[in-house]
């Protein structure tokens, strides 16, 4: 697949083949991928469309922004645009309803309907090729005619952004239930909530009380924001074509097939990984909130550092932020979050976390990334007490070299579960016995040296934000010399972009 | 680093910079920061296709050869070589990456007779070309000054055929096309049109079109091996010849060979001499005398294995067609098929390093011999 800014390569779902318009739509924007020259024609479009539009016409505006999402996601395929346009109306319509009856009991039946059928939905596309196959599995290991044949996972499509647009309608049933928002009367404006591209499809995940207020505003174009649109755009888009699709070549033969490498080289193919997946998450993310800001909107920033954080419970403060906030307040605090005994804290860690690694996907390799995430936060309260009554060790550990030591740490233990973090748990066990006993193997074609550059520039450039510099020098720097750089930034991504570009990680779940 | 570590470099760096007026003194109002936001976003827009520009003046106008390394390189070796023996007459060896890895004329440089008028052989050969390439090297050879006296073109049977997948528009690589070479494009591409686009693409998308080259040519290190372009010109010598494979036993030779045998039965199979490659022959050899050259064919070394894959009807009809090729030519073709051992083709159909050094001192003083009065 190319990468970006050439043209995208048809994502065949075998789904758009029914209405021309629909056809030809997808032949101009064959996949929902930012990193794409048929996506900048259609935002560069979306854009000159949207502002055109005067500001006192808000709601056309929105309508605007309404086709155009409808658009996006039915250029992949206009039967699954229908689909979540549709629950996204009968969400609204529970929204309503709820809010037009003070009656508990309704109110509840009304929210579990709505969060009912968005769970439905998600369950019948996401897990159900997961449990049918598992039950036809199992049944055949006792020795039981399942009396169904077995699905090819292959030929499960799965609707892109499926987990994320669901979590938003759940949210949103379950805070209008809970009164801390308003039901959205405006169906237009419900309908951007849900389907606003820059999200729609790969997150961040948004709360109607952040998005819905943001549709109320009126739109001026300001230039600042464009400055950082822009800015967030460039910066999602090197990283993405430039790191993450370049850190690939090392980590994907080595994960497709383990047992032909060394182990020093499965070693490299796991450190690429762990810079791939940030940088492609982190990089589409800031694409995301780049495009939201050309239009006007603020998404809620879904990366802050994390391989950076000093212990895995600050990881998850810092790494795909929406998804752990939404986890925090509708799985771990409803279930009794922190209060309570120790045990009954680490069994709703446990829980949070499974859930989390099956909302990344349906197979045990998810499930168990979440469960060695939810295991590595109850070692993190643990050993959290063991340092509390230990001044002196704490002390140690908040020097600089206990916090280097810390951050390390934490670093190797979520690089070491991102080997979890594939389908197939067989292919991850074959890594983890690649990296504990030293086997002879192939090595990639690959020079080091390139990925160890791509660390330490990762890494400068992590250190040079985190310390102010870059925010001093922007504030400073003549507006010529930062817009060409900006240009040259993008001409030097599109240089380092490998040929055979890669999808994004994060449009599978 | 630490953050606060980090933060004192920060704050020891910026009064350096500020007093090399790299960065201006004082913190901005809010409104210069929206003027100055304004001011960045317009500069990035206006230098995106300004930098766009440059590297198509660049890579089209300034420096070709980054975009077709193999034979701008060649041509710069040619250059200094025909400078550094101008007396001496110039025999191009025109053929696909049997005559790049099996012509080496450093070879015979050193066992040439020594007098002032041996020819000059210099390789021109590329890889994977067949006739219509071959043709584009020649055309641009001769139009970047090459004064030649003998041009030996590559005759080779498996990349006359042009049926279906053997087509060779079909392995051409439209990013290495340069606008003088147009007038080939629309004579023997079918679809010519879309190579065009192709082409234009690579004008005005000029870094990720060319991103791979010039990622090897900058950075060879970035860049995988397996497929990776620069194999095709990274070990050029000075005299353009490209150092092949060189098995280090019988066993390794012999498995080299095995791993061509299907693709080649495959391609025996049906074989039929495709018009457009005689057209490209013919159009070659115009072409060549049109610069004043003298031309031959040449049939280059197989292995007796190699020989035996080829069916005796497809033997005899190249046979017949270069025959007659080379009577309405009026060029002579020098049959060095089986010239050398087996053991010096590589793969069966490629000479190895040993096998081009015994091969090209036979070909120069064949070529000699042929051409007495260019001497």
């Amino acid at each position: 697949m190319h990468s970006l800014l050439a043209d995208a390569p048809a994502h065949d779902a075998g789904f758009t083949s029914g209405l021309a318009y629909f056809r030809w739509l997808h032949d101009l924007l064959p996949a929902p991928f930012f990193h794409t020259q048929a996506f900048l024609a259609f935002f560069a479009l979306v854009l000159a469309v949207y502002w055109t539009v005067p500001r006192r016409f808000q709601m056309t505006r929105i309508w605007v922004l309404v086709i155009a999402s409808f658009h996006f996601y039915a250029a992949w395929s206009f039967e699954l645009a229908f689909l979540v346009t549709g629950t996204t109306f009968a969400d609204y319509l529970f929204g309503r309803a709820m809010g037009s009856t003070d009656r508990p009991r309704v109110r509840k039946l009304l929210a579990t309907a709505s969060v009912c059928m968005n769970l439905g939905v998600l369950c019948y596309f996401k897990y159900r090729g997961f449990f049918l196959n598992e039950l036809y599995e199992g049944m055949r290991a006792l020795g039981m005619d399942p009396g169904f044949t077995k699905l090819n996972p292959l030929e499960v499509i799965v609707p892109f952004g499926i987990s994320f647009y669901t979590f938003e309608a759940i949210s949103y049933a379950v805070d209008v239930y809970k009164r801390k928002i308003e039901p959205e009367k405006s169906l237009p404006r419900f309908l951007l909530f849900i389907l606003f591209f820059p999200h729609l499809v790969a997150g961040p995940i948004v709360r109607a009380g952040d998005f819905l207020v943001q549709t109320r505003r009126p739109k001026r174009w300001n230039w600042l924001r464009v400055q950082l649109g822009v800015q967030l755009f460039l910066v999602g888009a090197f990283k993405k074509m430039a790191i993450a699709d370049r850190m690939a070549l090392y980590c994907d033969p080595v994960f497709k097939d383990p047992d032909a490498f060394g182990t020093v080289t499965v070693w490299f193919a796991v450190l690429a990984y762990a810079v791939r997946i940030y940088c492609d998450f982190s990089g589409y993310s800031d694409m995301a909130l780049g495009a939201a800001h050309l239009l006007g909107y603020k998404l809620t920033n879904n990366f802050n550092m994390p391989y950076l954080a000093a212990n895995v419970s600050e990881f998850w403060r810092r790494w795909h932020i929406s998804l752990s906030t939404w986890l925090r307040d509708y799985v771990f605090i409803p279930l009794g979050g922190s209060r309570g005994s120790a045990l009954f804290n680490y069994r709703n860690l446990l829980l949070t976390m499974l859930i989390g690694g099956l909302w990344h996907g349906a197979a045990w390799g998810y499930i168990a990334w979440g469960l060695a995430h939810g295991l590595m936060l109850v070692a993190h309260k643990v050993f959290q007490g063991f340092c509390e009554p230990r001044p002196r060790l704490k002390a140690a550990l908040e020097t600089w070299a206990g916090t280097g030591l810390r951050v390390f740490v934490t670093f190797f233990c979520v690089s070491m579960c991102w080997v979890l973090f594939q389908p197939e748990l067989s292919k991850a066990l074959a890594v983890f016995g690649k990296l504990f006993s030293i086997q002879k193997g192939q090595t990639l074609l690959l020079s080091n040296w390139a990925l160890w550059a791509t660390v330490g520039f990762l890494l400068a450039c992590q250190l040079i934000l985190r310390s102010g510099l870059w925010a001093k020098l922007h504030a400073r720097l003549p507006a010529p010399v930062l817009g060409t750089g900006y240009a040259v930034c993008l001409c030097a991504a599109l240089v380092l972009a490998p040929d055979a570009g890669t999808t994004f990680i994060y449009f599978q779940f | 680093m630490s953050a606060a570590t980090a933060a004192t470099a920060a704050n020891r760096l910026l009064p350096r910079l500020r007093s090399v007026g790299v960065v201006t003194s004082a913190a901005p109002s809010a409104r210069s920061k929206r003027r100055a936001a304004r001011g960045l976003v317009l500069w990035f827009v206006l230098a995106v296709p300004l930098l766009h520009a440059l590297g198509a003046l660049a890579v089209h106008v300034v420096w070709p050869h980054l975009r077709d390394p193999e034979y701008g390189r060649r041509a710069n070796r040619l250059a200094a070589r025909t400078a550094e023996h101008p007396a001496r007459p110039l025999v191009l060896v025109v053929g696909s990456s049997r005559t790049a890895m099996g012509v080496n004329p450093a070879a015979w440089e050193a066992a040439r007779p020594g007098a002032p008028n041996d020819p000059l052989l210099f390789n021109l050969g590329t890889v994977g070309a067949g006739p219509v390439q071959q043709l584009i090297a020649l055309r641009r050879a001769l139009a970047d000054g090459a004064k030649s006296a003998v041009v030996l073109l590559e005759y080779w049977p498996p990349l006359l055929r042009t049926d279906g997948e053997y087509a060779e528009w079909r392995r051409t690589d439209a990013r290495r096309l340069r606008d003088s070479d147009l007038p080939v494009v629309r004579d023997y591409f079918p679809d010519s049109g879309a190579t065009e686009r192709e082409m234009a693409r690579a004008r005005y998308d000029v870094f990720r079109f060319n991103c791979s080259r010039l990622l090897t040519q900058a950075a060879p290190c970035m860049v995988p091996k397996p497929g990776r372009a620069d194999v095709a010109w990274a070990d050029l010598d000075r005299w353009g010849w490209l150092p092949g494979m060189e098995p280090k036993t019988e066993s390794d030779r012999r498995a080299l060979v095995e791993h061509y045998r299907d693709e080649y039965r495959r391609r025996f199979a049906g074989h039929a001499i495709g018009a457009d490659a005689t057209r490209a022959l013919r159009e070659s050899v115009t072409a060549a005398r049109a610069a004043g050259a003298r031309v031959a064919f040449v049939v280059l070394p197989e292995s007796a294995e190699f020989r035996a894959w080829c069916p005796p009807e497809v033997e005899a009809a190249a046979r017949e067609h270069l025959a007659a090729l080379s009577t309405e030519c009026g060029a002579p073709v020098i049959h060095a098929r089986d010239w050398e051992p087996d053991a010096h083709l590589a793969d069966g159909f490629h000479l190895s390093r040993t096998g081009s050094q015994a091969f090209t001192p036979k070909l120069g003083t064949e070529v000699s011999r042929a051409f007495p009065q260019v001497r």
